[in-house]
C-alpha cells in the first residue's frame, strides 16, 4: 500500500515535470527558438529546493503552501491510475468522482490563503482572477461530468473506466467530451486561459512572492496537479489505460493538444474567458446532456 | 389550550435552537459581567430573547395548527422588537410587513385546512377531506409563508437589510435558526400533515427551480458586497435556496440531504456571524475596504473563520462536504441533471465570496494601523468553537448526522437509512469515507510540512508590511495595497452576471407598494372613515355574515 502510493507520487512528479519541460521546449520550437532542454525543469526544481534564501511571510504563508501541496497530493491519490488493475489505485476506494471534484479545489484554497497572507496585492488579484475564471471553467466541466455520471449510473471512477471497454466516452458522448475538454484546457492554466498569472498585468499573480523552497513546492504542486488533471480526463473520457505505456501515450496526446492550442491562441481577459466558457463549451455540453 | 408534543422532528430543530441560544447566552453573560444594573440599556431585549426562544420551542413542538400559528406570530413579533433596537425604522417595518404577510398566509392555510377537516390536531387531520380545488391555494399559501421566512426569491427583500442592521449577535440568530422555521414548516406541512401524495409534482418542480435560481442570484449578489454582514446575508439566502430545492424532491434522500444541510448551515452561520460580530466589536468596522491584515493579531479568529468558510464552501475534509454530497447524489439519483448543474454552478461560484470574506478581513494589507482595538471578551469564542468542533467531528464521522436524522425520517414515515460505519457516508448513488479523507489529509499535511521543515534553507522573515515585490518599486503608506474591495469587481463586466448585479427586486416591491397605496387612497376617497360609513360597513358585514350563516 505504502509503496503503491509512493510510486503514484513519483510517477506524477516525474511526468508532471517531464511534460512541463516538453511544454517549454515545444513552445520554443513553435516560436522558432531552441528552448531549454527537457530536463531543465527537473534541474530548476532541485535548484529551488536547495536555494539559500527563502522569504517567509508568516505561518499562514508557510501553512498555505503546504496546504496547497496537500490538496494536489490528495486529489492524485483518489484517482486510480490504471483500468482494472489492483495496483496504483491509492485511496480511490474511499472516494468517488464527486470527492475528487471537491478535492481539486482544496489546493487552490490553500494557495489563496498563503498568497492572501503575504500582503501583495498582485497575488490577491491573481487569485481573484482565478476564482472568477473558475465560475466559467467549472460550468462546462460539471455539465460533462454529470452527464458521464448519469450515463454510467455511478460516480465511481474505476467503474466508469471499466464501462468504456466497449467504447470511449469521448466517442459515445462527443459533445460532453468537447465541453469538458475546452474546460480542461482552462484548468491546465495554459493560454488562452492563463489570465491568472499574466506577467505583464499582475506581475506573475499568485506566484509573485514565492521564492526558494516555497517556489519549489509550488512548482511540484503544479506538476503533480497537472498530471492528476490529465489522468482524470483520460479516465473519464479516454477509457483509462491498461498499462503505464498506454497511460503515458494518452496523457501525452491530451497534453500536446493543450500545448498547441495554447501556442495558437492569445490570452483571454477574465471577462472574455468566463463569457466564452459559458457561451461555447457549456452550450455544447448542455446539448450533449440533452442527447443522453 | 396549547397542544404540545415531543416529536423527533421537533427535537432536531429545537436541538439546533438550543445550540444557538445557549452559546449566544454565554456571550451575553460575559458582556454583562462587571457591569451595573443601570448599565443595561436594553433590559427589554433579555425578555424578548426569552420570548423568542419560547416561541421557537412552541413552533417546533406544537401538535396542532393553532398552537403553531400562535408560536409563529410570537416569533415574528419578538424578533421584530429585538430588531428595532438597532435597525432603522424602515428596515424594521420591512421586516414586520413581510413577516406579517407570512403570518397571514399561514393563518389562511390553517383556516382552510381546519374548516374542511374539522380539526387542527396534526394527528387527526385527514387532508383527503379537503376538496381538490383547494389543494393548490393551500399549497401556495404555505409556500408563501415558507418563502418569506427562509428568504427565497422573490420574497427575500427583507432579509439583507434586516441581517445587516440588526444587532450583530442577533443576526446570527436570524440566519442560523429563525430562517430554519421556514424549513421546519416545509417538512412538517408537506411530508407530515398534507402528505406529498396530495401535492402537484409540477408545483414542486417550480419550487425546486425557484430555490436554485435564488441560490445562483444570491451567490453573485454576495460576491459584489462590500459589507461583511450583507455578504453573509446573501450567502444565507443562497444556502436556504439549496435546502428548498432538495426538499422539493420529496424522497427519503432528499429530506435527509435537506436536514443535513440545515444542520451544517446552522453551525456555519452561527460561527461566521459571531466571527464577524467579533471583528465589528473589536474594530467597529463592517466593510472589507476598511479592514484587512488582521490575521497575525487575531490568529484564533482567523482559524475559526477558515473552518467556517471550508464548511460553507462544502469542501472535504470538514462536515460541510457531507450535505453537499447528499444533495448531489440525491439529484443524480433522481436524474435531475439540469438542477444539479445549477446547484454545482452556484456552489462553485460561492468559493469567490468565501475568499472575499477571509481575504477582506484577515489577509492582505491592513488599511488602518491607527485605530485602537477593543479587547474581545473570551466568550465570543464559545459559539465559534462549538460550531468548528461539530464541523470537524462531522467531517470525521459523517454518518453521525444520519444517525441523528433517522428517528425523524421514521416519524415522517420513511425507511431509515442504513449505514455500515459512522466513518462512511452512503448517498445511495455513491459513498465516501469521511474518516479516511480526514486522516489522510492530516497525514499528508504533516508529511509535507516535515519535508518543508527538513529543507535547510535560510528563511528570511520579512521586515515590514511593505517588504513585497511591487514591480521593482517600494510601495509607500499612501498606496492602497488591500484588494478587499476589488474581489468580485470584475463580475460586473461579465454580461450575464452584470445583469443580475444591476437589477434588484426593490423596484418590483416598490411598484407593488405604490399600487397598494394608490388603491387604498382610492378606497379612502370613496369610503372615508366617517361614523356613518363605519356604521354602514358594519351593517353590511353583519348582513353578509347572516346570509352566509343561513345558507
Amino acid at each position: 500500500m505504502f509503496l503503491d502510493i509512493l510510486y503514484m507520487l513519483v510517477l506524477a512528479y516525474f511526468f508532471g515535470f517531464l511534460y512541463y519541460g516538453l511544454y517549454r521546449n515545444i513552445s520554443a520550437r513553435v516560436h522558432g527558438r531552441f528552448g531549454p532542454s527537457i530536463a531543465q525543469s527537473f534541474f530548476d526544481s532541485i535548484k529551488l529546493f536547495s536555494k539559500e534564501n527563502t522569504t517567509n511571510f508568516g505561518w499562514m504563508f508557510y501553512g498555505g503552501i503546504v496546504f496547497m501541496v496537500t490538496g494536489a497530493v490528495m486529489t492524485l491519490l483518489f484517482i486510480p491510475y490504471l483500468n482494472g488493475s489492483k495496483h496504483l489505485v491509492g485511496f480511490s476506494a474511499y472516494g468517488n468522482l464527486i470527492v475528487v471534484l471537491y478535492l481539486m479545489v482544496l489546493g487552490p484554497l490553500g494557495n489563496a490563503m498563503g498568497i492572501g497572507s503575504n500582503g501583495n496585492p498582485f497575488g490577491a488579484m491573481g487569485i481573484t482572477r482565478g476564482l472568477t475564471r473558475l465560475i466559467g471553467l467549472e460550468l462546462p466541466f460539471y455539465i460533462a461530468v454529470i452527464g458521464i455520471m448519469i450515463a454510467n449510473e455511478t460516480a465511481d471512477i474505476s467503474t466508469i473506466m471499466t464501462n468504456q471497454n466497449s467504447g470511449y466516452n469521448a466517442f459515445t458522448h462527443p459533445l460532453l467530451f468537447i465541453g469538458a475538454f475546452i474546460s480542461f484546457l482552462g484548468f491546465m492554466g495554459k493560454s488562452p486561459f492563463d489570465v491568472v498569472g499574466a506577467p505583464q498585468e499582475v506581475y506573475s499573480g499568485p506566484a509573485t512572492e514565492f521564492s526558494g523552497k516555497f517556489f519549489a513546492l509550488a512548482l511540484s504542486q503544479s506538476a503533480i496537479f497537472s498530471f492528476a488533471k490529465l489522468l482524470l480526463m483520460v479516465n473519464l473520457f479516454l477509457g483509462g489505460a491498461s498499462n503505464l505505456l498506454e497511460l503515458v501515450v494518452k496523457t501525452f496526446i491530451l497534453f500536446i493538444v493543450a500545448v498547441f492550442v495554447g501556442n495558437v491562441y492569445a490570452r483571454f481577459t477574465t471577462v472574455q474567458s468566463v463569457e466564452f466558457l459559458v457561451r461555447v463549451p457549456s452550450v455544447i455540453a448542455l446539448v450533449g446532456l440533452a442527447f443522453l | 389550550m396549547f397542544n404540545l408534543s415531543v416529536t423527533p422532528l421537533g427535537n432536531l430543530f429545537f436541538g439546533l435552537t438550543l445550540i444557538v441560544f445557549v452559546s449566544l447566552a454565554l456571550v451575553n453573560f460575559a458582556s454583562f459581567r462587571g457591569s451595573k444594573a443601570s448599565d443595561f440599556k436594553n433590559n427589554s431585549s433579555i425578555f424578548l430573547y426569552t420570548l423568542l426562544f419560547i416561541s421557537l420551542g412552541v413552533i417546533f413542538y406544537a401538535s396542532d395548527l393553532i398552537t403553531l400559528f400562535i408560536g409563529w406570530e410570537v416569533m415574528s413579533w419578538s424578533s421584530y422588537f429585538i430588531i428595532t433596537n438597532r435597525a432603522k425604522l424602515k428596515t424594521s417595518q420591512k421586516y414586520i410587513l413581510f413577516n406579517l404577510g407570512a403570518g397571514f398566509a399561514l393563518l389562511g392555510a390553517v383556516v382552510l385546512i381546519y374548516s374542511f377537516t374539522g380539526t387542527a390536531l396534526y394527528s387527526d387531520i385527514a387532508f383527503s377531506k379537503v376538496p381538490t380545488a383547494l389543494h393548490f391555494p393551500i399549497t401556495l399559501l404555505l409556500l408563501i409563508t415558507i418563502f418569506i421566512k427562509s428568504g427565497v426569491m422573490p420574497f427575500h427583500h427583507w432579509v439583507v437589510d434586516t441581517y445587516e442592521e440588526a444587532d450583530n449577535l442577533f443576526s446570527s440568530v436570524l440566519s442560523a435558526i429563525i430562517s430554519k422555521a421556514g424549513i421546519f414548516l416545509f417538512i412538517l406541512m408537506f411530508s407530515q400533515i398534507i402528505g406529498y401524495k396530495f401535492l402537484e409534482p409540477m408545483i414542486f418542480d417550480i419550487v425546486a427551480w425557484l430555490g436554485v435560481i435564488t441560490s445562483v442570484i444570491a451567490t453573485f449578489k454576495a460576491i459584489s458586497q462590500d459589507s461583511m454582514k450583507r455578504l453573509l446575508a446573501y450567502s444565507s439566502i443562497a444556502q436556504l435556496g439549496y435546502i428548498v430545492t432538495i426538499l422539493s424532491i420529496f424522497s427519503v434522500s432528499g429530506i435527509e440531504a435537506g436536514l443535513y444541510h440545515t444542520l451544517i448551515h446552522t453551525l456555519v452561520k452561527l460561527l461566521l456571524f459571531v466571527n464577524v460580530a467579533s471583528i465589528i466589536y473589536i474594530t467597529g468596522k463592517n466593510r472589507f475596504s476598511e479592514l484587512g491584515g488582521l490575521i497575525y493579531r487575531y490568529p484564533i479568529l482567523f482559524i475559526m473563520l477558515l473552518i467556517g468558510i471550508i464548511g460553507l464552501a462544502g469542501m472535504p475534509p470538514l462536515g460541510g462536504f457531507n450535505s453537499k454530497f447528499l444533495i448531489y447524489t440525491t439529484l443524480l439519483e433522481e436524474k435531475k441533471a439540469l438542477l444539479l448543474v445549477a446547484v454545482m454552478f452556484s456552489s462553485a461560484s460561492a468559493f469567490l465570496y468565501c475568499f472575499k470574506l477571509i481575504y477582506g478581513i484577515y489577509l492582505g494589507q491592513s488599511t488602518d494601523e491607527v485605530t485602537e482595538h477593543k479587547e474581545l471578551p473570551t466568550a465570543y469564542y464559545i459559539p465559534q468553537i462549538i460550531g468548528a468542533v461539530i464541523l470537524v467531528v462531522l467531517g470525521l464521522l459523517p454518518s453521525v448526522g444520519i444517525a441523528i436524522f433517522n428517528p425523524t425520517l421514521i416519524s415522517l414515515g420513511f425507511e431509515p437509512t442504513a449505514y455500515s460505519s459512522l466513518f462512511e457516508l452512503n448517498g445511495g448513488f455513491a459513498s465516501f469515507n469521511g474518516g479516511a479523507i480526514m486522516t489522510l489529509f492530516i497525514l499528508i499535511f504533516v508529511a509535507i510540512l516535515s519535508i518543508a521543515f527538513s529543507l535547510k534553507n535560510k528563511i528570511r522573515e520579512r521586515r515590514d508590511r511593505f517588504d513585497i515585490s511591487y514591480c521593482g518599486e517600494t510601495p509607500n503608506p499612501t498606496v492602497n495595497l488591500h484588494y478587499g474591495y476589488g474581489v468580485g469587481e470584475e463580475l460586473r463586466r461579465i454580461s450575464f452576471i452584470g445583469v443580475i448585479l444591476r437589477n434588484s427586486s426593490k423596484e418590483y416591491w416598490e411598484r407593488i407598494s405604490t399600487i397598494v397605496k394608490d388603491s387604498s387612497t382610492l378606497i379612502k376617497k370613496l369610503y372615508g372613515l366617517t361614523v356613518q360609513n363605519i356604521a354602514l360597513l358594519t351593517l353590511l358585514f353583519f348582513t353578509i355574515l347572516l346570509f352566509v350563516g343561513v345558507k
